[in-house]
């Protein structure tokens, strides 16, 4: 390329530049958020598992909880992010919709219910799921084990 | 030469992206579960191998599940937007000790996901009972 005019070549540099310096919006939605209503239409100490079930879909997570209970979860994300480089920022630590329950997985909102030996719901709470599973084990054992 | 490409900087530009893991799940084969008659083994014959088995107590369950991610990008060199939507059909089954179906959930979002730009909504719910239509099975009785 033969550039001649030296307004040309700084008008194309000052392209260049910009094209590495640039503004980014980015969203990124994972599954449909569990509303409120839905979570206090569950009556702890009624409310059956079927009846969750039904309510809230199926679930992301299941975890054994107290020996014959259970706790199951739901995550979802609606994250946005506006900055300079975004491209680096919005896929970090960006977790796929194939949620596999880890560290990306932690700082997800989303909800857990938690269901005692003859599966009635005893309570439910939302938050992150990091905080909401501390006490629950990460992994269930394999059902050979 | 150079006017053209100097026009080819400045030209916006959008892009598209799709990332699918596993089949969509069969939402006849679905319905067709009945708890208290139906078995693991009916189960896995059916549906095929779950994605996660987990142990509950006395109590076992199966995880089955497909994901649809839909990006879209709109590149104007100095402003950029990006969007992405994600979701899942999920189907957890769970069975007593003698592995007999006891209770099921399912979820079927995949086919809800939407190419959008961030300022759109992607969970309206016209969207997807719209979407909900052109897929048999997956409705609500």
């Amino acid at each position: 390329m033969n550039v001649r005019s030296p307004q040309l070549l700084a008008l194309l540099l000052a392209g260049t530049a910009m094209s590495c310096v640039r503004i980014t919006y980015g969203r990124i939605r994972l599954e449909e958020p569990i509303a409120d209503a839905q979570l206090q239409a569950l009556r702890p100490d009624q409310a059956t598992l079927a009846q969750c079930l039904r309510e809230l879909g199926a679930p992301h997570f299941a975890w054994e909880y107290q020996g014959s209970g259970m706790a199951l979860g739901w995550v979802w994300q609606d994250k946005d992010d506006f900055g300079l480089d975004v491209s680096y920022t919005i896929y970090k630590d960006t977790p796929g919709a194939s949620f596999s329950y880890g560290r990306e997985a932690a700082d997800l909102p989303g909800c857990v219910l938690w269901f005692d030996a003859e599966l009635t719901l005893r309570r439910w709470q939302r938050g992150t799921m990091g905080d909401l599973t501390r006490d629950l084990r990460q992994r269930p054992a394999m059902a050979d084990e | 030469m150079s006017l053209c490409l100097l026009g080819c900087l400045w030209l916006p530009a959008c892009a598209l992206a799709r990332q699918d893991t596993n089949e969509p799940l069969d939402a006849t084969a679905v319905a067709a579960l009945q708890p208290g008659v139906t078995t693991a083994r009916e189960v896995v014959e059916k549906l095929g191998a779950p994605t996660e088995v987990v142990q509950l107590g006395k109590r076992s369950a199966y995880r089955y599940d497909a994901n649809t991610i839909k990006s879209a990008a709109l590149f104007l060199i100095v402003f950029n937007v990006f969007a992405q939507d994600g979701r899942s059909d999920r189907l957890w089954v769970f069975f007593d000790d003698r592995e007999v179906l006891t209770h099921y959930g399912v979820t079927f979002g995949v086919h809800r996901t939407q190419y959008a730009m961030p300022w759109e909504d992607v969970h309206e719910a016209a969207d997807n009972q719209a979407a909900d239509l052109d897929r048999p099975g997956v409705r609500k009785p």
